[in-house]
C-alpha cells in the first residue's frame, strides 16, 4: 500500500485517539506497540507548563521535534493533553530565540563570547559574595537548582537564593509545615478518582490544570457521581461544571472555613476518634509565628463560636444554607471528600492561615487518608515542588527540608558537601520580594543587593508593583542584572548581561511535579546557536570563581566543590562545555542529592528508576526483591511504609513531636487594602487556558497566539454599563501603584460579580502587576495577587484619577 | 498541516449522539475512529491554524460533545511560523 506522508500522518492521529478512547472505556492496549511511525525517533518527557506533570511523548527527526503526543502510559494525563500540551514542541522554536551572550555596553546589548560573559558574572561575584543574589523557579529542573543552592549556601556562604515558587506556593509550604510539621501533600491525583465530593477553593482547573479536571469529567461520563463545589470570587469555565457555586468577598474564605468548623463542632459530627487519637489544636502566638502555640479543644471551640453561619454569610456573602450544606457534607463520613486549591488561596496575605483551616477541616472531619478523603494543593510550576520545595532553593533552605536556621541541618549539610564547618550561613537570605526591593533601592539606602542573576523566570513581568520592585533598578548605576534566558522578555530589557539558555528537551532534566512525582528526561535535541543549560552556565562560573581563588568554590580538602569524575575516577572538566556531556552531570548531582531527601522521608528513587518510569511519587522505597515501590497517601499506614503498623494514621514529622497534626483556629481578619471611594473595585490577577505564566513561551506559539492574544479586562457588566464601557473598549485600570490601558471583556469566559475586575498577567505588553499591591503573607513572604483596591475609567478621564503614590 | 488527534467524550443522549456524528461525518476535516463508551476518537486535519481553532470549538459546540481532549497533533511543516511577541498587534 502506498501511503502519502498526509495520510500516514492521519492515520496516526487517529490510532493514538483510538488508543486512549480504548485505555479510557477499560479496552486492554498495549501503547508501547502503536508505533506512529519509524521515521520519527520518540522519547518521554514531562511537559514543559504546569505543575500538574502530564507526560508527552516527543517525536524528534532529523534534530527537531516534529510531533507531542500525550503519553499512554503516564498515570497522571493517560494520553490526554490540554492546548498548551500538545503545542508544547513550538515553544522551542519561536524566530526571535537568543543565541548568545549580550553583553550592555554604553546602553546598548552587544555579542560576547561565553568566556566573557563567564568572567564577567565571576568577576562581580568575587568583587562582593555578600551583594550577589540569585533568582530562579519552579522551572529549574532539579540539578539545575541543587547546583545553584550550593554554589549559593556552601560556595558563597550566601543565602540570598529565592524562586518564583516563593510568589506561587510558599503558603501552601508553611500551610503543611504548620499542620504536619512536614512539605507537601498527603494524597495525590488518585483522590479524583475516588472522591465523592470534590471542593475547589478558589480554584479553576477547567482552565488552569484541565487535564485533572478532565478525569473528573470522565468519570461523570461514566455515570459516577461526584458532587462538585465551585467557591470562587467570580464564576469561571468551573463554574459551569459544577452543582454548586458559592461566590464569596474576597478574604472571606477563611470566615468559610471557620464556619464549617463551627458548625461540625456545634452538631457533633466531627470525627471525635480520628481528632482525639491524631490531632491538636494550635492557636496563633502574638506576634505571630509559624508553630503557634497550644490551645485546647474548649478554647478551639470557644474561638469559633461567633462563626455561625448566619455570621459567615454576612461577611463572605454566601449564604447561610450553603455554609450548612458544606458542613453537612464533612459531618458525613461516608463521602470521601476532596479539597483542591492553588493561587486563589496561596497568594493570599492570609495564605499560610486559610491553608491550615482547609487542611483544619479535613482533620477534624476525619476527612484525612482515605482515597478520595485529602486536602491536596496544586503547583502551577512544572518543579515548584521538586527543585524548589524538596531542594530548598529559598533563602531559608537547604536540601530536603532543611533549613538553614538550624545548625544541625547545616552540619548535615557542611559534611555532606565536604566543607569546613560553619561555612554555610545561619541567618536566611531575602526572599523575594526583599531580594528585589534591596535591588531597587540605592546601596547608600540601604539596597544591599548590587547583582542578581536570574534563571529560568521572568520577574520583570511575574513581580507584583513593579514600579518599586523591578523598574526601580533602571537608575541604578551600580546594580547589575543578569539574565539567562530563551527567549526576550520583561526582565532581559533591564538586563545588563544575558546569557542564551537551553529549553527542556535540549538538555537532559528532572522535574517533580504536584503529587510528589519526580519525572526524568533526556536531551532529545541541540538548542540553537550559543544557547547552553543553565546547570552548565552555573558550574562555569563557579569553576571561574575556583581559578580566581575565591576560598569557597574549594571543599575541605582544596577540591573544586563540583567535581565530577568519570567511570575511572578521572575528573570530567565539565565547565567546559566542550565536555559538559562526556558525563551525565544530572545524573551525578541528583544522586547526590538523592540520599539527603531521607531525613524528612521524601526518598525520592534512584535515577535510573526514572529512567525506566514516568515518574516515581515519594517516598519510594526499595523492596525486598529488589524493586522500588512509589507511595500514593502518605500517613496512613495502609499505604506509607514510614507509619507504624497498627498506628493507622502517623504524622511522623508532627511539630508536637507526638505524631499528631494540628488543627489551626485562624480568624478571619478584612484584607491588606479593600475597596474604598476612591479605587472602589477589588483586583484581581491570574491565568488563561492559552498561556502559562507570563507567557513567554506560549505567545510565540501561533495556535496559542491566535486564541488569546493580548490581556483584557474582565468586569460586570452592570459595572461597565454604569461608566459608559463599551465590550472592546479601551480603558484605564488604576490602583495607587500604577495605572494601564486594557481592552474591556463583558460576558467573556467569566463572570466577575459587580465592584471586581479580573486581568489576566500573560501579556507582557500590559503588565497588569504595575498595579498590584505586593503585601505578603506574614509567614510565607507570598504576595497577594488576588485582590487590591482599584478603579477604571474612560481615556478621557484619566486626569481625574488620584495621582499615583511616590514610588 | 495542522493533523491533530481529538478525543471527544459525548454524553448518553442518542438523538445529540446521532446528530453528532452526522454532522462529523459531513465535514471533509474529520475521519470518525471507532466509539467506545462514551469515547470518539477523531482525526482533524485543517488548512490552517486558524480553521483548526474554528474546527475544534464548532466540535465543542455539536449537541453531544461533553468534553474535547487532544491526543496529539504534527506540526512539523507548519506553513504558520512561529512568532514573536513584537508581532502582535493589539
Amino acid at each position: 500500500m502506498n501511503l502519502t506522508r498526509r495520510r500516514f500522518v492521519q492515520l496516526s492521529a487517529l490510532a493514538a485517539a483510538t488508543s486512549v478512547a480504548k485505555a479510557r472505556a477499560g479496552v486492554n492496549v498495549l501503547a508501547e506497540n502503536d508505533k506512529p511511525g519509524a521515521e520519527i525517533k520518540w522519547d518521554k518527557a514531562p511537559c514543559r507548563f504546569c505543575g500538574t506533570g502530564c507526560h508527552v511523548r516527543v517525536g524528534v527527526q532529523e534534530g527537531k521535534v516534529v510531533a507531542i503526543q500525550g503519553d499512554q502510559l503516564a498515570e497522571v494525563n493517560k494520553g490526554l493533553l490540554c492546548v498548551k500540551g500538545y503545542h508544547v514542541g513550538a515553544i522551542l522554536y519561536g524566530k526571535d530565540r537568543l543565541t548568545q551572550p549580550l553583553l550592555r555596553k554604553n546602553g546598548k546589548l552587544e555579542p560576547i563570547s561565553w568566556d566573557e560573559a563567564v568572567e564577567v558574572i565571576a568577576k562581580r561575584i568575587q568583587a562582593n559574595p555578600k551583594s550577589f543574589a540569585m533568582y530562579g523557579s519552579g522551572q529549574w529542573t532539579i540539578p539545575e537548582g541543587y547546583a545553584a543552592l550550593k554554589l549559593m549556601k556552601a560556595g558563597l556562604s550566601n543565602n540570598h537564593i529565592d524562586a518564583n515558587a516563593r510568589l506561587c506556593m510558599s503558603s501552601a509550604v508553611t500551610g503543611y509545615l504548620s499542620t504536619y510539621g512536614v512539605d507537601e501533600p498527603a494524597g495525590c491525583y488518585d483522590d479524583l478518582d475516588q472522591c465523592d465530593v470534590l471542593i475547589l477553593w478558589g480554584n479553576n482547573p477547567a482552565e488552569m490544570h484541565p487535564v485533572l479536571f478532565s478525569r473528573v469529567v470522565d468519570r461523570r461520563s461514566r455515570g459516577e457521581k461526584i458532587t462538585l463545589i465551585d467557591m470562587g470570587t467570580r464564576r469561571t469555565r468551573t463554574t459551569e461544571y459544577a452543582d454548586h457555586y458559592m461566590e464569596f468577598r474576597p478574604q472571606s474564605d477563611l470566615a468559610i472555613a471557620n464556619g464549617i468548623a463551627h458548625l461540625l463542632i456545634k452538631n457533633g459530627t466531627y470525627d471525635k476518634d480520628f481528632v482525639a487519637k491524631h490531632c491538636n489544636f494550635r492557636g496563633d502566638t502574638d506576634p505571630v509565628s509559624l508553630n503557634g502555640q497550644a490551645i485546647s479543644f474548649d478554647d478551639f471551640k470557644k474561638s469559633l463560636e461567633t462563626y455561625t453561619p448566619e455570621y459567615v454569610e454576612k461577611i463572605s456573602g454566601v449564604p447561610a444554607e450553603k455554609i450548612r450544606l458544606l458542613a453537612d457534607l464533612f459531618g458525613d463520613r461516608k463521602l470521601r471528600i476532596t479539597s483542591l486549591w492553588c493561587m486563589g488561596m496561596n497568594q493570599h496575605t492570609r495564605g499560610t492561615a486559610i491553608n491550615r483551616l482547609v487542611h483544619g477541616v479535613h482533620l477534624l472531619s476525619g476527612h484525612f487518608g482515605r482515597p478520595g478523603d485529602a486536602p491536596t494543593s496544586l503547583t502551577g510550576q512544572p518543579s515548584a515542588c521538586g527543585t524548589v520545595r524538596e531542594v530548598g532553593t529559598l533563602s531559608h533552605g537547604l536540601p530536603g527540608g532543611r533549613v538553614v536556621a538550624n545548625a544541625e541541618h547545616r552540619a548535615e549539610m557542611e559534611k555532606h558537601w565536604n566543607v569546613e564547618a560553619g561555612r554555610i550561613h545561619p541567618t536566611p537570605g531575602h526572599h523575594t520580594v526583599l531580594m528585589w526591593e534591596k535591588f531597587c533601592t540605592p546601596t547608600e539606602q540601604g539596597g544591599d543587593i548590587d547583582t542578581v542573576w536570574v534563571q529560568v523566570t521572568n520577574p520583570g513581568q511575574s513581580l507584583p508593583n513593579l514600579h518599586k520592585l523591578f523598574r526601580g533598578k533602571k537608575n541604578l548605576e551600580n546594580k547589575f542584572l543578569i539574565v539567562s534566558d530563551v527567549y526576550p522578555t520583561a526582565t532581559t530589557e533591564l538586563a545588563d548581561l544575558i546569557l542564551p539558555a537551553a529549553l527542556w528537551v535540549e538538555k537532559n532534566g528532572i522535574y517533580g511535579n504536584s503529587e510528589r512525582r519526580t519525572q526524568q528526561w533526556f536531551k532529545m535535541v541541540n538548542p540553537p546557536g550559543q544557547a547552553r543549560p543553565d546547570c552548565w552556565m552555573t558550574l562555569a562560573v563557579a569553576r571561574k570563581l575556583y581559578d580566581l581563588g575565591l576560598p569557597g568554590l574549594r571543599d575541605k580538602d582544596g577540591k573544586f566543590l563540583f567535581r565530577f569524575t568519570d567511570d575511572s575516577g578521572k575528573e570530567v572538566p565539565v565547565w567546559d562545555f566542550a565536555h559538559y556531556y562526556d558525563t551525565n552531570v544530572d545524573r551525578a548531582l541528583y544522586e547526590d542529592y538523592r540520599p539527603l531527601t531521607a531525613l524528612k522521608h521524601k526518598n525520592v528513587a534512584p535515577y535510573d528508576e526514572l529512567i525506566k518510569a514516568r515518574g516515581l511519587r515519594w517516598p519510594v522505597v526499595e523492596q525486598k526483591d529488589g524493586s522500588w515501590r512509589e507511595t500514593k497517601f502518605r500517613f496512613s499506614e495502609f499505604d506509607d511504609p514510614f507509619v507504624k503498623k497498627g498506628a493507622e494514621f502517623q504524622f511522623y514529622h508532627s511539630v508536637t513531636k507526638d505524631d499528631r497534626a494540628l488543627i489551626w483556629f485562624c480568624p478571619y481578619e478584612p484584607a491588606e487594602e479593600e475597596p474604598d471611594k476612591e479605587y472602589p473595585f477589588w483586583l484581581c490577577t491570574g491565568r488563561v487556558l492559552e498561556h502559562w505564566h507570563t507567557g513567554t513561551m506560549t505567545m510565540r506559539v501561533p495556535q496559542l497566539n491566535g486564541s488569546m492574544p493580548h490581556a483584557y479586562l474582565e468586569m460586570n457588566p452592570e459595572d461597565a454599563r454604569e461608566r459608559g464601557f463599551a465590550n472592546g473598549e479601551i480603558v484605564i485600570v488604576a490602583s495607587r501603584r500604577g495605572r494601564i490601558k486594557l481592552p474591556v471583556w463583558l460576558n467573556g469566559r467569566a463572570r466577575p460579580p459587580r465592584g471586581t475586575l479580573f486581568v489576566p498577567f500573560f501579556d507582557e505588553r500590559l503588565l497588569i502587576n504595575e498595579v498590584t499591591l505586593g503585601a505578603v503573607d506574614p509567614h510565607s513572604k507570598e504576595p497577594d495577587y488576588k485582590k487590591c483596591s482599584a478603579t477604571v475609567c474612560k481615556l478621557s478621564e484619566e486626569d481625574k484619577l488620584a495621582p499615583l503614590a511616590k514610588r | 498541516m495542522p493533523i491533530s488527534g481529538l478525543l471527544l467524550t459525548l454524553n448518553d443522549n442518542t438523538v445529540a449522539r446521532s446528530e453528532t456524528l452526522a454532522a462529523l461525518r459531513a465535514r471533509s476535516e474529520f475521519e470518525l475512529g471507532d466509539c467506545f463508551g462514551s469515547w470518539l476518537p477523531v482525526a482533524m486535519d485543517a488548512p490552517d491554524d486558524e480553521d483548526s481553532r474554528q474546527l475544534h470549538d464548532w466540535i465543542a459546540s455539536l449537541p453531544a460533545v461533553e468534553f474535547v481532549d487532544v491526543v496529539s497533533v504534527h506540526f512539523d511543516d507548519d506553513k504558520s511560523p512561529v512568532t514573536e511577541i513584537s508581532e502582535v498587534q493589539l
